[in-house]
């Protein structure tokens, strides 16, 4: 039994370092700051809930658990308020770079 | 130490390693640039891999408060890159203003001045408008 855990803690934790590593080479392939920005959206969505599930599966249902749900919540509604705002000043400051980028909208 | 502790040890120790490299190649992007929005998406980036690397070593310690300091890591982490675009737009905003500013000035000087040919006038006028 301990072993079919440990097995299920390391699939997601490995998938999670997975998908941070598709973030980083993502940031690394894209050209334009907003594409880069959904490419970093994965790592800290799908990357940090998957390693967070992991460690909640390796350590055992305590308050740890509680403690890591709340800084998943927490993150998956800030991420998306940082990538808005990090948009909105790159929009203000360099408008037509972005509107030539995406088609003069 | 039983054999599925060790294992789960031999992991951890990994997946920091793991996050550690990829936490320096967030970093050279951070550095790369090229726009500022590129800087503050990384720095956020790195934010959250700490986030993550504080509750491994939670785990690996078996200390439960260091997931007490990730959180208020979270919470600075995000209230960093929220003050971080609003200064950086205060001070956009201050550069346009001030060159508006130093425009207008130097075409109330133009103004002033006596030129002998009127049409150089306009022409000087038009092409600061541009």
């Amino acid at each position: 039994m301990e072993w079919v855990r440990f097995c299920t803690a390391a699939i997601c934790l490995i998938s999670a370092a997975f998908m941070e590593s598709i973030a980083v080479y993502g940031v690394y392939k894209f050209r334009f700051c907003m594409n880069r920005m959904h490419a970093a959206a994965i790592g800290d969505t799908m990357g940090l809930a998957l390693g967070a599930l992991g460690l909640i599966i390796l350590k055992g249902f305590s308050w740890f658990s509680l403690k890591m749900l709340i800084v998943v919540i927490f993150l998956w509604m800030t991420s998306s308020v940082s990538s808005h705002v990090i948009m909105r000043m790159e929009y203000s400051i360099d408008e037509d770079s972005v509107k030539e980028e995406t088609g003069g909208k | 130490m039983s054999a599925v502790q060790g294992a789960a040890s031999a992991l951890l120790i990994g997946i920091m390693l793991v996050y550690a490299v990829l936490v320096v190649l967030i970093l050279i992007r951070a550095v790369a640039g090229p726009k500022v929005a590129d800087r503050l998406m990384a720095i956020n980036m790195i934010g959250t891999i700490g986030i993550f690397l504080m509750a491994v070593v939670a785990v690996k310690l078996g200390e439960d408060y260091l997931l007490d300091i990730s959180i208020i890591y979270a919470m600075i982490s995000f209230l960093s890159v929220v003050i971080l675009t609003k200064v950086y737009m205060g001070v956009h905003d201050f550069n346009v203003l001030s060159r508006f500013k130093k425009d207008r000035e130097a075409k109330k000087e133009l103004k002033n001045r006596p030129l002998a040919d009127e049409d150089e006038l306009d022409r000087l006028l038009r092409e600061m408008e541009k």
